[in-house]
């Protein structure tokens, strides 16, 4: 292992079907996942992928069909959830109506019979932790959407569990109070070390705070890495197509030299690209560019480079998008940054070249 | 139209009550305000009788009903299992077989098993039909209680009794209060079948109503009936609100 | 795969259990004495009558026959009788027309109240329902006290000068009729309010564009389309209408006899419990047919919207 941390959660080869006879869902097929203690993990992926699965499973509200979960090195697949050291924040928080935010926070250390002290002392450090002691008193109904959120965590994280799991918290609230509590959760799990699952289907959430993501669909893990990992060397066309924008090229490998395949597209262009372990001469594949990576240059640099003309820009505050119509047809993505003179070069019907390097071109087997 | 239509259905009980007020018996002069009929109602001897038989009946029949009922709405409640529908029909059975029929089968029961018809024999007969009423608000609210705060409970180290005793419970309360009030109101309201059941030594408010009207028409009927219309106004309502008081929704 | 399957399937038995032991209470209750009970009547129809009441177990099809038919006393053969139909015959005409009256008079109701704006319905809704609540034998003796001859509705027609004896309303068919719909009148409103709050009233504009009448928008558009609460409804005031007691009793006056009055004295005056028994299980099986033909129109109306 590069990480000589301890694993936290190990999943291994965990299946989940639901239903029966003739009306099976498979929602879990074949996950396997080595979670690092005192790590920001997240599960990534569009609804139905079976991120949240993975997480109750984890937490104890649904059952494996086959395969095992270990914390820590111990077996929890059978164990019922009030038996795991895990704790969850729930997508919509299910604060308890009838409770004030102290009893709610408090309600875990109640179930396990701590002393009133205890209790009342770790109440008012948690709540000061989330910045809600001056609530304490409020009944959890009265309360706005970012505060719930801080008790939820709050609730959470009172009885110091080995692992939380957070499913989708961020995704009730507006825009501006999203991005603070992103920061405030990165910063939280950095201060108490315990291990945060984090289930999003938002990329730039995950992107920022994860240190490491894997990308979920249909059940299956499609890819683990480090954001940067995951944004720039993606493994497969799901991935790729997944975060952030790219174009893909479906094209046939003419030849492979000295770790650069050179490729040739339908309408005759070739580029050349990062060559793949195992790939060889007569294979198709895809190719994956991003159009950040893609430059207007018109002589003067090495590398790729495609003839087409502008059809749409569109202003994206930060940077500009160009669509740009190459002669076989096929249509590109190129963006870029609007400080550095991008709104202003280019105007539609002109003709440009775009350049870009092989090192920026992915290699997609699948 | 609508407008006759409620001035339909209240315009007897309101000209009933206006009358229970006037002072001397008659309905084409008015003698004054007077709370005299009332006096007379409450002081009558019979009526008392029969409206204390009347509140221990009801009392002990809605308490026996709601609990059975909450202990049914919580089986019922989830996804849907064999026989569920059954049970469904089995529950609300005593609201589709009309009340003369139940009446009828009561009585043949009770002589055929040998159980005395008094107080006791009508306890049980309105336990029967308190049941489904009880249920209903029940499971109207716990139909309401999202499925995560349970989870949340067992996800926080309660295990099963505690999860019910600290969260569920306290969640469906104003339902249960709801059903009681209801199974309450629908037990001292009820007639064909308290006549059945009843035994030569007790009587309830409506049975001694019924004889009174039977004997002819008088004011102190007027009171009796204004003020049972009040209190049976005033249990529905507050059934009403309390049952949709604060559903809980953390959104 | 075994490990998984077999753990989920063990706790749904465990399930299983515990509902099954929380149903009990209200099951049994209600089976032993209510399901139970009718049974025994169903069995009781087919016994002979006891001297002071009660039954001798003797198996006879003599309180069937009743209905039909009487004994003469000379030579016991079997006389046709009409006694017992028109008292049948009062109760289904009655029933029916106690539905249509609530119908004339709780369509427009419950159209009204379906076109509220959406913070006053509710209010509504409770108006048309509190009555119902309140104690039927009061709201019967209100009516009594209401339509009597010397009520106050015939002391003010005669005080306006529209009549100059009064009207006899009370003790006669028509009061026991208005004594039906008083009793049953929410009972319509609700479920034809349920129905036409769902009703989707672009289609009431789409026939006017497309040159209908008011009538015909009525009767071909939105009345087909409510037809499951107007079932509903009907079937709500007919059933408790056919079986009851207390309107025919009080505002009948002793003759007018409905089925309900029939079976009371048979288990308090005249003391033949075979017949009373038979006279309920007759109630009984209308109740059923009813209730088969409303859940038989139910899912064959799911079918047809799929």
């Amino acid at each position: 292992m590069a990480d000589a941390r301890n694993s936290a959660v190990k999943i291994e080869h965990v299946v989940k079907w639901f239903g029966a006879g003739d009306r099976v869902v498979h929602a879990l097929a074949d996950v396997s996942l080595d979670i690092l203690d005192n790590e920001f993990f997240t599960l990534l992926g569009p609804s139905g992928c079976g991120k949240t699965t993975l997480l109750r499973c984890i937490a104890g509200f649904e059952q494996p069909t086959d395969g095992r979960i270990l914390l820590f090195g111990d077996e929890i697949d059978e164990l019922p959830p009030n038996k795991r050291p895990v704790n969850t924040v729930f997508q919509h928080y299910a604060l308890f109506p009838h409770m004030t935010v102290a009893a709610n926070v408090g309600f875990g250390l109640r179930m396990l019979k701590r002393s009133k002290n205890e209790i009342d002392t770790v109440v008012a450090r948690i709540l000061k932790l989330v910045h809600m002691e001056h609530l304490a008193d409020r009944r959890s109904t009265q309360l706005s959407g970012g505060q719930q959120q801080r008790v939820a965590l709050a609730r959470a994280l009172a009885t110091q569990p080995k692992v939380l799991l957070l499913d989708e918290p961020l995704s009730a609230l507006d825009l501006k109070l999203r991005q603070q509590m992103r920061d405030e959760l990165k910063q939280l799990q950095e201060e108490t070390g315990i291990t945060f699952i984090f289930v999003t289907h938002d990329q730039e959430e995950a992107l920022t705070m994860s240190d490491r993501v894997a990308v979920m669909s249909d059940g299956e893990v499609q890819q683990v890495g480090t954001p940067t990992e995951i944004y720039e060397q993606p493994k497969n066309h799901f991935v790729a197509d997944f975060i952030g924008e790219t174009n893909f090229f479906d094209v046939t490998v003419e030849s492979v030299n000295g770790g650069k395949a050179t490729c040739v597209a339908p309408g005759g262009a070739r580029v050349v690209a990062e060559a793949v372990e195992g790939c060889k001469a007569g294979d198709t594949v895809s190719l994956s560019v991003r159009p950040e990576r893609i430059r207007f240059a018109a002589e003067g640099v090495d590398g790729n480079s495609l003839i087409g003309v502008i059809e749409r820009p569109t202003y994206l505050g930060t940077d500009t998008r160009y669509r740009v119509r190459l002669p076989d047809g096929f249509s590109v993505l190129v963006r870029v940054q609007n400080a550095h003179g991008g709104a202003n070069s280019v105007t539609v019907g002109d003709t440009v070249a775009l350049r870009f390097d092989p090192g920026a071109v992915i290699m997609l087997m699948d | 139209m609508t407008w006759a239509c409620m001035v339909f259905l209240y315009g007897p009980i309101i000209i009933v009550a206006i009358y229970s007020f006037n002072e001397i018996r008659s309905i084409t002069v008015w003698g004054g305000f007077s709370f005299a009929w009332y006096v007379k109602a409450l002081n009558n001897d019979l009526i008392q009788r029969a409206t204390f038989n009347s509140l221990i009946i009801a009392v002990g029949a809605s308490t026996i009903a709601t609990s059975f009922a909450t202990l049914a709405a919580l089986a019922m409640r989830g996804r849907a299992f064999r026989g569920r529908e059954g049970a469904f029909g089995v529950i609300s059975l005593p609201l589709i077989v009309p009340e003369i029929v139940s009446a009828v089968a009561s009585l043949i029961f009770f002589v055929l098993i040998g159980i005395p018809l008094g107080l006791g024999s009508i306890l049980l007969a309105h336990t029967v039909f308190c049941i489904p009423f009880a249920y209903l608000p029940i499971s109207a609210r716990l139909d309401g209680i999202e499925g995560y705060y349970e989870e949340a409970a067992r996800d926080l180290y309660a295990d099963g009794r505690q999860a019910f005793f600290h969260v569920t419970l306290p969640m469906l309360l104003p339902g249960i209060m709801a059903g009681f009030m209801l199974a309450f109101i629908i037990s001292l309201d009820d007639f064909i079948i308290t006549n059945f059941v009843a035994g030569p030594g007790s009587t309830t408010l409506p049975l001694a109503i019924y004889g009174l009207v039977r004997t002819g028409l008088t004011p102190e009927i007027n009171a009796i009936s204004t003020m049972l219309l009040l209190v049976s106004i005033f249990f529905v309502t507050m059934s009403f609100i309390i049952g949709r008081r604060n559903v809980g929704k953390n959104r | 795969m075994v490990r998984g399957r077999q753990a989920q399937r063990r706790k749904q038995r465990k399930e299983n259990i515990v509902r099954a032991m929380l149903l009990s209470p209200s099951l049994l209750i209600i089976g032993g004495f209510l399901i139970g009970p009718l049974c025994i009547v169903l069995v009781y129809s087919f016994l002979t009558p006891g001297t002071f009441g009660g039954v001798i177990w003797e198996a006879t099809f003599d309180a069937y026959i009743q209905f039909l038919f009487e004994r003469d006393f000379v030579d016991e053969s079997l006389v046709f009788s009409t006694a017992y139909l028109e008292i049948y015959g009062r109760s289904f005409l009655q029933a029916i027309v106690a539905t249509v009256a609530c119908f004339i008079i709780g369509f427009p109701t419950a159209y009204f109240i379906a076109t509220r704006p959406e913070h006053q319905k509710n209010m509504w809704v409770l108006l048309v329902t509190v009555p119902y609540w309140v104690n039927l034998l009061i709201r019967t003796i209100s009516m009594l006290f209401l339509i009597r001859n010397e009520g106050p509705l015939n002391y003010g027609l005669q005080a306006i000068g529209l009549i100059d004896t009064p009207i006899q309303i009370a003790y006669t068919n028509v009061g026991v009729g208005i004594g039906l719909v008083y009793s049953y009148l929410p009972f319509m409103v609700l479920p034809l309010y349920a129905t036409i709050e769902r009703f989707d009233f672009r289609l009431v504009e789409v026939a006017y564009d497309l040159y209908a009448d008011r009538w015909t928008v009525l009767f071909k558009v939105i009345m087909p389309i409510c037809l499951p609460g107007i079932i509903a409804g009907s079937l709500l005031v007919f059933i408790p209408s056919l079986g009851a007691f207390i309107a025919p009793d009080l505002l009948g006056g002793g003759k007018n006899l409905m089925i309900g009055n029939l079976i009371a004295l048979q288990f308090q005056g005249s003391r033949n419990w075979p017949f009373g028994s038979a006279a309920a299980m007759i109630v009984m099986s209308v109740v059923l047919v009813a209730l088969i033909v409303y859940t038989r129109q139910q899912t064959r109306s799911r079918i047809q919207v799929y």
